[in-house]
């Protein structure tokens, strides 16, 4: 009999495996009726109903302007709470060399806070509502769902957290750039200049998680960081948790991050 | 060495408490945990759901329960969701519904095996034949949208192939009653496995039908409401099963019978040592549950508890894979279909099944669309072949 793993979810090691590989010859694929995937779905698919309605305004060009500067609000408040997550973290869990400092989150943070409130500004100053959750708003809440999922998994280290932010920033930085093409193609010159701040901090928001999710790669790779089974996790956070009282400091010593480059 | 249920009191009720840390506690692994940990996790999740379905239900038609009942059912509803908060928040929908269908798979095929009444038996590996396909049916949703490797869940314990196709499971309400059995002569046995089996279908249905909705893909919104369908017909067979003139009392003492033996077996088998302090709380706590509902049912129904309940409970149910029982059931049996309370071969089925398929089909088969040509394979189906393919567009 096979040693069973601590993963238990690959073939190869599985005490049952030979039991279980038999099925690939055994089972015959199902076909009694002809129906096809794609052919159930293009039904729907081909009533071509949208999630929901755009903002209202007086013609299409403002009313899809408005969805997109409705969902780049949405997203930068989306990004407030997952930057507050990572603080709350980084509070408890143990640093990895060339990570972030909690006053770099924290500033990233508040200038997530500050892109919302101009959105929110400019959302009113183009007549539209703020508050209202457009169909192009509602697709970034649902992109965001699986990175506010992980980043809220205590299981996520720093790092693995991290690199689920790194998937939102990627988005963000391409999605001002966007905006800011947008806004300047429908005549908003000066709302585009308001929002290069934005995609300047942005382009540094990523390069810094890029850098942190690079460091904290190449710590791993060098052995650092591993922690046992699902079991273990929590008897090791803790431990280090103990150990970092001990000696009065949370941070493993190591070199500050430098943002390799801007992104844009 | 299994539990004296006429001696053993159990813990206290009013000893019995919790707190929120406790309640949603640290979870089991995705990962690593064994698939059966998950599978027991799910059953007693199903099995306290039920325990408070009937307890609200009692508490509706038996004024004077009330107090008792609310009581019972408090505990009961912490239990309830400190198990099911063992599940963890990477566990997706897709995901805990393959984990599901391996609880329904595994357990009846338990219980198919040690029913002591041939008729209920043959029942038993009837439903179990249709769970079988539904984790074959899942499993290629899960490739095909997800791109996953159900097997990841069911860590090779549980064949993934086609039973009794969901397509011809589908059959009108007078072939899905059965014939109860009898509270006289039954053995307790018998009315443990019917209740547990009905917990687990029912919790599957009511899983399905919370879920199902929250599915984006067009496809797979059709699958869940085509299986949920099945699964409510599978409650209505095993539910059909148990004698109706049963009292509520004496529903009630053996819905905290089932519970003991539920948690006591679960405590026999289970390998995660933190959860098997769990189970073996439990079987305190539901002892303690018992004790209150037999008292209640010796003071108000002057009956001797010992009229339905056995000395000791039966031996435990073996959580583990039923692989061999299930590839012979697949040859011998998959080609059943249900007529009237009984079961009869494909040609024998009635009309009224045949034309209540037809309508229900009408636009489609969800489950076959889902699985056409398609085959577990290792690590998922690594190119996926014409089945999804868009259509040409009409020129």
């Amino acid at each position: 009999m096979k040693q069973i793993p601590a993963n238990r979810t690959g073939v190869d090691a599985s005490p049952h495996a030979a039991d279980m590989l038999e099925v690939v010859e055994l089972a015959r694929p199902s076909n009694l009726t002809g129906d096809t995937f794609a052919q159930i779905e293009a039904k729907v698919i081909a009533t071509g109903a949208p999630t929901g309605s755009p903002p209202p305004a007086p013609d299409a060009a403002r009313r899809f302007l408005l969805d997109q500067l409705s969902a780049r609000c949405n997203y930068e408040r989306g990004g407030t709470r997952l930057y507050e997550a990572l603080l709350r973290k980084s509070a408890v869990m143990p640093a990895f060399p060339d990570g972030p400092e909690d006053d770099e989150l924290a500033l990233f943070r508040d200038q997530e806070a500050q892109h919302f409130h101009l959105l929110h500004a400019a959302i009113r100053e183009l007549g539209g509502d703020p508050t209202l959750v457009s169909p192009c708003a509602n697709l970034e809440v649902i992109c965001a769902t699986g990175v506010i999922h992980a980043v809220n998994d205590p299981r996520h280290d720093l790092g693995e957290s991290l690199s689920a932010i790194l998937v939102t920033e990627l988005n963000d930085v391409d999605a001002w750039g966007s905006l800011i093409d947008l806004t300047r193609a429908a005549g908003q010159d000066e709302l585009a200049d308001r929002f290069a701040e934005a995609e300047a901090h942005e382009a540094d928001h990523l390069a810094h998680v890029r850098a942190w999710v690079a460091a904290y790669r190449s710590w791993r790779l060098d052995g650092n960081g591993e922690r046992g089974g699902a079991s273990g996790v929590v008897a090791t956070a803790a431990t280090k948790l103990r150990k970092a009282a001990a000696t009065g400091t949370r941070r493993v010593a190591g070199r500050r991050a430098r943002p390799r480059a801007r992104a844009r | 060495m299994t539990i004296d249920l006429m001696r053993e009191k159990g813990v206290p009720l009013d000893k019995q408490s919790f707190d929120w840390a406790e309640i949603a506690g640290p979870p089991t692994s995705k990962l690593d945990s064994d698939a059966f940990t998950r599978v027991r996790i799910i059953l007693m999740n199903g099995i306290e759901a039920e325990a408070n379905r009937f307890s609200h239900a009692a508490a509706r038609f038996n004024p004077d329960l009330r107090l008792p009942l609310a009581k019972v059912r408090r505990a009961e509803q912490h239990q309830q969701t400190l198990v099911n908060w063992l599940l963890p928040g990477d566990l997706t929908a897709i995901e805990t519904t393959l984990a599901f269908e391996q609880v329904a798979i595994e357990l009846t095929a338990h219980i198919a095996l040690t029913e002591p009444d041939a008729y209920i038996a043959q029942g038993d590996r009837f439903g179990l034949l249709e769970d079988f396909d539904h984790l074959y049916r899942f499993a290629a949703l899960a490739d095909r949208v997800y791109g996953i490797d159900a097997n990841a869940i069911t860590q090779c314990y549980t064949d993934i192939m086609p039973g009794r196709p969901t397509v011809v499971e589908h059959r009108a309400p007078v072939d899905d009653v059965r014939k109860a059995y009898d509270r006289r002569s039954a053995s307790p046995l018998t009315k443990l496995n019917v209740m547990t089996l009905v917990a687990s279908e029912n919790q599957t249905h009511d899983y399905y039908m919370t879920i199902g909705p929250t599915f984006s893909n067009p496809l797979a919104r059709q699958l869940y409401a085509e299986i949920a369908s099945i699964e409510e017909q599978h409650v209505t067979h095993y539910e059909s099963l148990a004698d109706g003139t049963e009292t509520w009392l004496e529903k009630w003492v053996l819905h905290e019978a089932t519970e003991v033996w539920n948690y006591w077996s679960c405590a026999q088998s289970e390998t995660d040592p933190r959860v098997r302090a769990i189970w073996e709380r439990f079987v305190a706590y539901e002892l303690g549950h018992l004790h209150v509902a037999r008292s209640l049912f010796e003071q108000i129904e002057r009956r001797d508890v010992a009229e339905i309940l056995p000395k000791r409970l039966p031996d435990a149910i073996g959580f583990e894979s039923h692989r061999g029982f299930l590839r012979q059931l697949v040859a011998d049996e998959v080609d059943l279909r249900a007529r009237g309370t009984g079961f009869v071969p494909k040609r024998a089925e009635g009309e009224e099944s045949k034309r209540y398929r037809a309508r229900i089909n009408a636009s489609g088969s969800p489950s076959e669309a889902v699985a056409r040509d398609w085959s577990w394979r290792p690590g998922a189906e690594p190119a996926i072949a014409g089945a999804t393919r868009s259509p040409r567009r009409k020129s």
